[in-house]
């Protein structure tokens, strides 16, 4: 009842003008994206006086040409192997961390707690040129590995699943523990399927880490086999003055991914945001 | 071959709190005890040392006629009910009562059978395919106890399984469960702080208080002969009176009157906290002459509680004590402000040291 009369008593201004600052905001945030879009349908020569609004005879060829002779495809296709890659590992050992934190009780606890939270407070550039070292050292420059490894563990996935895997209950545990269930078959059979949505927001968020990353790849990798695409559409930019069509091209094969899948789990995502904020 | 007992059991949480202390009790082959005491006392402590959840500081804890204390839980064959459920949410009914059962790889046609005959024993058969968020508590409660009797355990434990549910259910769901326990034929250690719980359900009652055991016994002799001021007050409702007063050989003289005691007072007099429960009380005509001469006690009316079924009189002594008399719906009974004369039954009068609170035996 209450609901219901606040809704119909409040102001339709107030309404409208929420709407409006909505709009605005969803405008200045699409803008560029749809800008990308239509340049990126237009044949090269038709943005001699820059670029245009509305794409008057949209072509496909510019995906062609990026796809092709300028290696995006490779490009792309590296970039899935490390984001999945990077997205698989950091998972299973935020899995196995917070579990850790949250269900066992080991000497030191607390201190390594700490320890792993402080590496959420180092910058990643402090620590980049000493771990460029040890890729070269180890032989890794340009290779899978020097894209992956690095990455496999996190201080943020184990905290983040520890907050998550806190709220199963601790008689689920007790009482798993006299079902005859050990700690693997627990955390497989009761932890990760109650924590799902936390699980795939950590996860969505790996990867989308993983896709945007730039500096770390320029670092480790010359080599375009081994290239992602984020330094892929850079090169792309620079080798392809005369074509900004093909870079728009590039550039909306690199982000397509990426938007399909914040499209497909945006739920997941902003329910892992706030899971725990709220009870119920 | 399923007795617990606990000797010398000692659990001390860091931080110095002890939450069992120097423990020492057995639980019979195929008996239905209940642990009762208040908040805090220790109660589930001592049940998850059982079940091998807590390990104890000091102290053995035997399942028949092993020592477990280093024995897994799994290994144990204790089954536990607990207080929240702990049903798994993501699973079904089914699932859920068939958890157990999938651990112990038993083969497939055999679990179904036993999940099914579990889920008709409590009236789950239409609930199967259900999620846990879809029940009421009563049903949730069932099928905690569903899944803690597929695996036909050698002892169940129990923490306050009904203490969710509304009262009516949990006057059903007590008959059900003393009748369950006897179907089984398991040891059942269940824990409550509901006094009538404890009363109805169990073999035995253990009374236990900040980790220390008070006293154990069928109930009615743990009603009846209360082992100290404690138990004394804890089961009965509305608890026993218990008041200062001298012992002598005229009984137990408070400030203006005595309550006679069967075979009077032998000793040298002595303060003592007697004690009376509100039904072994009456009242009387403050007219009438006391028969044995004194045994009577003046006393002011402070309060009447009308029950429907019985009143309880609440009564002012001169020395300030307050008392409680339990009066029958079809008796008369006293106005606010009367005064009235109060009569013990003599054989019914406990008598508690002032120092120690400890039962003084009479006679
Ligand atoms: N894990 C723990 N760490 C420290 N102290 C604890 C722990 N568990 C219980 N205690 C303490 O031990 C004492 C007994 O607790 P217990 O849970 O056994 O009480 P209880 O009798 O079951 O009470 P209730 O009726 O409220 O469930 C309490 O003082 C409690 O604070
Ligand atoms: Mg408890």
């Amino acid at each position: 009842m209450a609901v219901s009369i606040s809704v119909s008593q409040r102001p339709v201004g107030r309404s409208i003008a929420r709407y409006f600052v909505l709009i605005v905001m969803a405008g200045l945030i699409l803008f560029p994206i749809y800008i990308t879009i239509v340049n990126s349908l237009m044949e090269p020569t038709a943005l001699a006086n820059g670029p245009v609004w509305w794409p008057s005879h949209p072509t496909l060829s510019n995906y062609a040409t990026a796809w092709t002779n300028a290696h995006v495809g490779r490009y792309l296709w590296n970039t899935v192997i490390v984001a999945v890659g990077i997205t698989a590992l950091q998972v299973s050992t935020a899995i196995l961390g917070g579990y850790a934190f949250a269900f066992l009780n080991f000497p030191l606890k607390r201190l390594m707690f700490v320890m792993y939270l402080a590496t959420l407070m180092i910058p990643g550039e402090v620590t980049i040129i000493q771990n460029v070292q040890t890729v070269h050292d180890l032989g890794w420059y340009n290779s899978y590995a020097a894209l992956i490894v690095p990455f496999i563990a996190t201080g943020f996935g184990a905290f983040l699943l520890r907050q998550s895997f806190l709220a199963v209950p601790a008689d689920l545990q007790d009482a798993a523990a006299l079902d005859g269930y050990g700690h693997w078959r627990f955390l497989r059979r009761v932890v990760v399927p109650i924590c799902r949505p936390g699980i795939a927001a950590m996860a969505l968020f790996a990867f989308l880490g993983a896709w945007n990353q730039y500096l770390w790849p320029l670092l480790v990798t010359s080599d375009d086999r081994y290239r992602t695409v984020q330094i892929g559409l850079k090169q792309l930019r620079t080798e392809n003055l005369s074509s900004v069509t093909v870079v728009f091209a590039g550039t909306v094969l690199a982000f397509l991914p990426i938007a399909l899948l914040l499209l497909a789990f945006s739920k997941q995502l902003v329910r892992g945001l706030t899971a725990g904020a709220v009870k119920g | 071959m399923s007795a617990v007992a606990f000797e010398g059991v000692t659990k001390e949480f860091a931080g110095g709190v002890r939450a069992v202390d120097s423990l020492d009790l057995v639980i019979e082959d195929h008996e239905f005890l209940v642990l009762l005491g208040p908040s805090g006392c220790g109660k589930s402590t001592a049940l998850r040392m059982i079940a091998g959840l807590d390990d104890p500081t000091a102290g053995v804890v035997r399942i028949g006629d092993r020592i477990v204390n280093d024995v897994d839980p799994k290994d144990r064959d204790v089954a536990m009910v607990f207080q929240s459920y702990a049903l798994y949410p993501h699973m079904t009914v089914r699932k859920n009562i068939e958890f157990p059962l999938d651990a112990r790889k038993l083969p497939h046609a055999e679990r179904n059978t036993v999940v099914q005959h579990a889920a008709e024993v409590l009236g789950l058969a239409e609930l199967l395919d259900r999620k846990p968020a879809q029940l009421s508590g009563g049903q949730r409660q069932r099928v905690a106890l569903a899944r803690a009797i597929v695996r036909r355990p050698s002892v169940f434990l129990m923490d306050e399984p009904l203490s969710n549910l509304d009262a009516k259910l949990r006057v059903q769901t007590r008959v059900e469960l003393v009748a369950l326990q006897r179907s089984l034929a398991s040891t059942l250690i269940y824990v409550t702080h509901d006094q009538v719980e404890a009363m109805t359900m169990g073999h035995r009652i253990a009374i236990m208080r900040d980790g220390m055991l008070q006293q154990v016994g069928p109930p009615q002799e743990v009603y009846d002969r209360p082992a100290n001021q404690f138990v004394a007050q804890f089961i009965g409702t509305p608890p026993m009176n218990t008041f200062h007063a001298v012992a002598s050989a005229r009984g137990l003289e408070v400030a203006d009157g005595a309550f006679a005691m069967v075979d009077g007072w032998a000793r040298e007099p002595q303060d003592v906290i007697g004690g009376i429960r509100p039904e072994h009380l009456h009242l009387e005509s403050l007219a009438r002459e006391a028969p044995d001469g004194g045994a009577l006690v003046v006393a002011t009316v402070s309060m009447v509680e009308a029950l429907g079924h019985e009143r309880h009189v609440h009564c002012r002594m001169q020395n300030d004590d307050s008392i409680i008399v339990r009066v029958a719906a079809s008796d008369p009974y006293p106005t606010t402000g009367e005064a009235v004369a109060l009569r013990a039954d003599a054989e019914h009068v406990h008598v508690f040291s002032t120092e120690t609170g400890q039962r003084v035996a009479l006679a």
